[in-house]
């Protein structure tokens, strides 16, 4: 039997709020060696992702600088999966989108957790479902923490 | 099969004295995520690489006005590139090792053209070639493009 998410996941995760500016993000970006950053408001409601590029081409491409607050610029549209799914569902969709991490969710959007294929890896041999996804996709987990920016 | 045969031979560039917002311009525009840099002197000699991650870490991290920091100040002068001669394969091999997914086409240090992986992967000989590449290659971290 599969294990769920929660068990695989990476319960502590450095968040950024929609009002940090994108020098914070940028700073957290080099200081952890990632290029997304999970957005929450309050209750670790997950609002939407901040990614290396999205700086770029949303605020830095039109003149806007470090001060930009990430709410003007972050991808409000996240994948999410549910801390109840498995291995199985977060590599199907790590495939279809492309991506290598997925935030967790509970029933209500609070985000608990960030998982990665890495992470999934550990699960046991991947190299069937994974498919697309191990090929496109391997991104190490971070130490994740609060933010301290 | 030849690079020339199958780079794009008219690339947009940037200058070491373009601003980072001029570069971030064509990054949005291209939907690219690296460009080349060329020397301001109209030569087109080749000088470097800037990612859209090379901006981040580099000058938002620190403050740095965008407006008028200038790309000499931000980008990698170090930088994997091929010739117009290079063998297909060759090139390949390189983005693998690299891990990049675009090269500079340099000819007697003057930029001539790019070569995208996909360029490769159309020519279908390539194909397990480019697509170890491929397997080796992780869009979205593009830390260690260069």
């Amino acid at each position: 039997m599969k294990k769920s998410i929660r068990e695989l996941m990476t319960r502590d995760v450095v968040t950024l709020k929609p009002e940090h500016t994108i020098q914070d993000a940028a700073k957290l970006m080099l200081d952890l060696n990632v290029g997304v950053i999970p957005v929450c408001v309050q209750n670790n409601h997950l609002q939407g992702m901040i990614t290396d590029r999205d700086i770029v081409v949303r605020a830095v491409s039109k003149g806007m600088n470090g001060q930009t607050k990430i709410g003007d610029c972050m991808s409000g549209k996240v994948v999410t999966i549910e801390e109840r799914s498995n291995s199985e569902e977060a590599l199907q969709l790590m495939a279809e989108h492309q991506i290598r991490r997925l935030p967790v969710v509970d029933d209500q959007n609070r985000m608990v957790g960030i998982v990665s294929i890495g992470d999934l890896a550990e699960e046991g041999p991947l190299e069937d479902e994974a498919g697309v996804a191990l090929h496109e996709i391997s991104y190490p987990a971070r130490p994740l923490g609060e933010a301290q920016v | 099969m030849k690079i020339r045969d199958l780079m794009t031979p008219d690339v947009e560039s940037c200058t070491t004295n373009d601003t980072l917002q001029q570069a971030a311009q064509i990054m949005e525009e291209l939907d690219v995520g690296i460009v080349p840099i060329v020397s301001n002197d109209g030569s087109q000699r080749l000088e470097g690489v800037m990612t859209d991650r090379d901006i981040v870490i580099r000058a938002v991290a620190k403050g740095m006005d965008v407006n008028s920091t200038k790309v000499s100040e931000c980008y990698t002068d170090q930088v994997v590139s091929v010739t117009p001669d290079t063998d297909a394969h060759e090139a390949s091999k390189l983005m693998a090792t690299h891990q990049v997914r675009r090269l500079p086409v340099v000819q007697d240090g003057r930029l001539v053209g790019i070569c995208a992986i996909g360029d490769l992967a159309v020519e279908g000989i390539h194909e397990d070639e480019a697509g170890y590449a491929l397997s080796e290659i992780s869009e979205p971290d593009r830390a260690d493009l260069h």
